[in-house]
């Protein structure tokens, strides 16, 4: 809640202060990397909820740029970008096969899971900068559209009884995207500069299949809802003149 | 400053072709667990409560018992089917509750509530014998028996004028019957068995006798008359 306040207060606040002595924009391109963190139901590992992702943090990486109309500081950004959210993890099989076991009243249950939580989003939407030459911070919220690499398969089989098994397949949906933030520009020069980002994500839950689902008994997930916040380190290349 | 100019998509390469390595460098490793359950109930006991239709006073019990001894196996004594008996009225209709019990527990368990919350992966299945129709219940091979008092074969001759009928079903997609409430209708005067089997099809479930295994199996022997 505090870094809540804090986020919207800079948002807010900034701009206003800033805005007096902003210089020109100019349009850049770049291209940043760092850390995803799944957060919410995306992030949880509760096996009783059928939309926990049991996602963890990974890597992100961004192609990303903005052309402000006439070196104001209203623009138009666009940012194509890949996360990796992770794994299932044995504590996370564990748990699920409890759930299974418990569910189903067998003896045990065998979970497997292979794959990783993989999306590319292609957002595109305005963006506001200020702040002197040097020094620019620049609000942007973007929406469109997130591709599914894949989500983390899981294949469970009860007892030793192999026609009992069934699986949650791989997702590679492709839904709606958002993503709002902050972005700090500092520039060595008029056509180099480093940028440091923190952006919410988000999407429209992605749906997942599930085959030999014979009986409506256990968990059984058929939407994944898809938070993160990522924060990320990048350079940012200025185009046209002076 | 012109000296950056065009060098932009060089500077790119390096961050770019690292990205690529990091990606396919990617950890994929699949990973397997097995769970056990933490505990399981027994059955050690069925119960069936007969009520006539038409008359809710006319009503009868008939239990079926089989108790385990501190490894959970059958005692040596055998089941209990003394009270395994019921007599029914010919051309009569009969709403039936079935229940369960684990005697093994203290307090005893109540078996009935636990399958009626998994209803979805349970199936009670009732065979009157002898029978002209074909079997529900296959008839048990090699060194199985039919529980007692049921003798092994099966008696044949007059069939038992014994119609049974699931009313309950499950919650599933199409829904199936469970059999915890049935309805027998009587025909002609006849004498014979009842066999109830209790399947357990986690996630096999299709209505039909064959897929999972068996949770509680149990014999009557019954007098329409």
């Amino acid at each position: 809640m505090k870094i809540n306040v804090l986020t919207l207060s800079l948002a807010l606040g900034l701009p206003l202060a800033a805005l007096a002595q902003s210089a020109p924009n100019k349009s850049y391109f770049g291209i940043n990397a760092g850390a995803s963190y799944a957060t919410g139901t995306f992030r949880s590992t509760d096996a009783e909820n059928e939309q926990a992702g049991f996602a963890k943090t990974g890597f992100h990486v961004a192609l990303d740029g903005a052309h402000f109309f006439g070196g104001g500081p209203l623009g138009l950004a666009g940012q194509v970008a890949f996360s990796d959210n992770g794994r299932l993890l044995a504590d996370d099989l564990a748990k699920l096969g409890a759930a299974y076991t418990e569910a189903f009243d067998v003896d045990y249950s065998t979970v497997r899971a292979s794959g990783r939580y993989r999306r590319l989003t292609a957002l595109v939407g305005p963006t506001f900068m200020f702040g002197p030459q040097k020094f620019k911070v620049e609000v942007r919220g973007l929406a469109g559209v997130q591709q599914l690499l894949g989500t983390p398969e899981i294949t469970v089989q009860l007892e030793d009884n192999p026609a009992t098994t069934f699986t949650q397949r791989s997702s590679h949906s492709l839904t709606f995207g958002y993503a709002a933030g902050l972005g700090l520009h500092y520039y060595f020069s008029d056509r180099l500069g480093l940028v440091a980002r923190g952006e919410f994500q988000g999407s429209s839950p992605a749906t997942i299949h599930n085959d030999n689902r014979t009986t409506a008994t256990g968990r059984l997930s058929e939407k994944q809802p898809i938070t993160a916040f990522t924060s990320t380190l990048g350079l940012a290349f200025t185009l046209g003149g002076k | 400053m012109t000296a950056f100019r065009n060098r932009p998509a060089r500077l790119l390469t390096g961050p770019a072709l690292l990205l690529a390595l990091g990606l396919l460098a990617g950890c994929n490793k699949d990973e397997e667990v097995v769970a056990p359950s933490v505990a399981n109930e027994a059955i050690t006991t069925m119960t069936l409560t007969v009520t006539n239709a038409a008359n809710a006073s006319d009503t009868q019990t008939a239990t079926w018992e089989q108790l385990l001894d501190a490894q959970g196996n059958p005692v040596a004594s055998g089941p209990n089917y003394s009270q395994a008996n019921l007599t029914l009225k010919a051309n009569t209709t009969y709403n039936v509750a079935v229940g369960l019990l684990d005697k093994t527990q203290t307090p005893t368990f109540n078996v009935g509530e636990e399958i009626q919350e998994r209803a979805n992966i349970h199936s009670f299945f009732f065979q009157p014998l002898p029978t002209s129709q074909a079997l529900v219940i296959p008839a048990p091979t090699g060194a199985d028996t039919y529980p007692l008092p049921i003798p092994t074969p099966a008696p044949t001759g007059n069939p038992l004028n014994l119609t049974v009928n699931r009313t309950d079903r499950d919650t599933n997609n199409p829904a199936l019957p469970v059999g915890l409430s049935d309805q027998f209708v009587t025909g002609a005067a006849s004498t014979g068995y009842l066999r109830v089997v209790l399947r357990h099809q986690p996630n096999v479930k299709d209505g039909t006798y064959a897929p999972g295994s068996t949770d509680f199996d149990a014999g009557f022997k019954v007098a329409v008359q």
